[in-house]
């Protein structure tokens, strides 16, 4: 009689251990799944676009106050003279020519490099050029002849050792062809600058609106 | 001899059957993630965007919801999704809802950070498939975006993506005149196209590009970007 029912044990058995065995897999697997929810629940588009400003809080200036005023002088210089490269020529026949002569060309690059420090002049020059291919004959782009930056609102300068950093609320005011002016909404602007050959030029530049919308 | 390999093979058979139908047990009787599909109604998402976005007039924004001013955006988004018929979601960490008013106290939240965030309601979106995401070419005057769907900004200007507003489909711009830019909706691609309606700068049949369309600086304007949410009904969370 017990030689008869060892067989039908040992089948029972491995029938539970298998039960065990299977069942003990699925809850690790699930187990797995649940300590990470971030591989189950990706955001591709986490951390894409250009860049992560956020709207920082004015801060009080600091540094000697008669720095901060050459800075503040020099920021709003500098931040017409980023877009500047960019204006129109009114005469039709310079206008034609404005994207491609090289000497047209030779003048931005200028223009870039006494705007932006050493390291970052060519970079942004090469990104010049590339809008001006990509944008001067769209005709969904409206070409401006001037340019200013407007300071609403100084919301802290910090000045120390040759570098500054600039918090201000402001726009770009564009000139139109009929010589009215497009005025831009106030951004809060982040500007990093570095003394150099006695001038002070942009390292950074990162705006974020006010509002959020255009 | 041969009478041990059988029962061995018998048993390991056995404990095979057994792993199987123990993991099935275990699935089976686990409750997944998934939820019904939400129904979404794109025509009653788009009609509430447009009626509750006046251009450049915030009269007409919803007064039975939080009116979160110049950063209302996102809320504003919600309120349209909620309107198509998309469904609240108040379990595990991924979270989309609205509770009425926000209370005295500060603590007393009313919503979800993904009810009036941009990333998050964007990470809510993607993560639970309830959208799925695509990149138009900024210039183009129609998009993939149908009324209902989500317009995603990024002004270009190093802030990354920081504005939503809901698309209405495709047609004739409004008739207006931007006071900021002195420009007609018209203006833009001969006057029609793929539409949107926004809250922050409030907007209704304006272009999908607006922001691109008036943006002189050609730096900026080559850095801007948007993505197109398309919102996936037959989603299972």
């Amino acid at each position: 009689m017990a030689e008869e029912s060892t067989p039908w044990r040992n089948g029972v058995a491995s029938l539970i251990a298998g039960l065990v065995i299977g069942s003990s897999a699925a809850i690790a697997g699930f187990a797995v799944a649940a300590v990470g929810p971030d591989s189950l629940f990706a955001d591709p588009l986490a951390g894409k676009g250009s860049g992560s400003a956020i709207f920082l809080e004015p801060m009080k200036d600091q540094g000697p106050q008669s720095e901060v005023v050459l800075v503040k002088k020099a920021t709003q210089a500098l931040l017409t003279a980023r877009v500047a490269p960019q204006r129109f020529p009114r005469d039709k026949k310079l206008a034609d020519s404005f994207v491609r002569s090289s000497l047209a060309r030779e003048v931005r690059s200028a223009s870039v490099a006494d705007a932006w420090v050493k390291s970052k002049a060519s970079k942004k020059s090469l990104e010049l050029e590339s809008a001006l291919e990509q944008f001067a004959n769209d005709p969904t782009y409206l070409p401006f002849y001037d340019n200013r930056f407007v300071v609403s609102r100084w919301q802290g300068v910090s000045v120390q050792d040759g570098e500054a950093f600039v918090l201000l609320l402001g726009h770009q005011e564009y000139q139109n062809e009929d010589r009215s002016w497009q005025v831009d909404g106030d951004d809060q602007w982040q500007i990093s600058l570095v003394l150099e050959d006695g001038a002070w030029k942009l390292s950074s530049v990162a705006a974020v609106a006010t509002g959020g919308a255009r | 001899m041969i009478s041990k390999l059988i029962e061995m093979s018998r048993n390991v058979a056995l404990i095979l059957l057994g792993a199987t139908v123990g993991a099935l047990i275990v699935v089976q009787a686990t409750p997944t993630a998934s939820f019904a599909a939400f129904p979404f109604n794109r025509a009653n998402a788009a009609a509430y965007a447009s009626k509750h976005a006046c251009n450049n007039n915030e009269r007409c924004r919803n007064a039975s919801y939080v009116d979160l001013g110049d950063v209302d955006c996102t809320n504003f988004v919600s309120q349209a999704l909620r309107a198509g018929g998309m469904t609240m979601k108040r379990t595990t960490s991924l979270v989309w809802w609205y509770d009425g008013m926000p209370g005295f106290f500060p603590w007393e939240t009313n919503r979800s950070r993904s009810w009036s965030g941009v990333s998050d309601l964007r990470s809510f979106l993607i993560s639970t498939d309830r959208g799925n995401y695509s990149y138009p070419l900024m210039s183009a005057s129609t998009t993939p975006a149908a009324a209902g769907d989500i317009y995603m900004y990024d002004w270009g200007k190093g802030e990354g993506y920081s504005h939503m507003s809901v698309a209405l489909g495709s047609g004739t711009f409004a008739s207006y005149k931007d006071p900021k830019t002195g420009r007609f909706y018209s203006s833009v691609t001969s006057g029609y196209g793929s539409m949107m309606a926004q809250h922050s700068t409030d907007r209704d049949g304006a272009p999908w590009n607006w922001g691109f369309q008036t943006e002189r600086d050609m730096g900026v304007r080559a850095n801007m970007d948007t993505i197109v949410i398309r919102i996936n009904p037959g989603a299972a969370n």
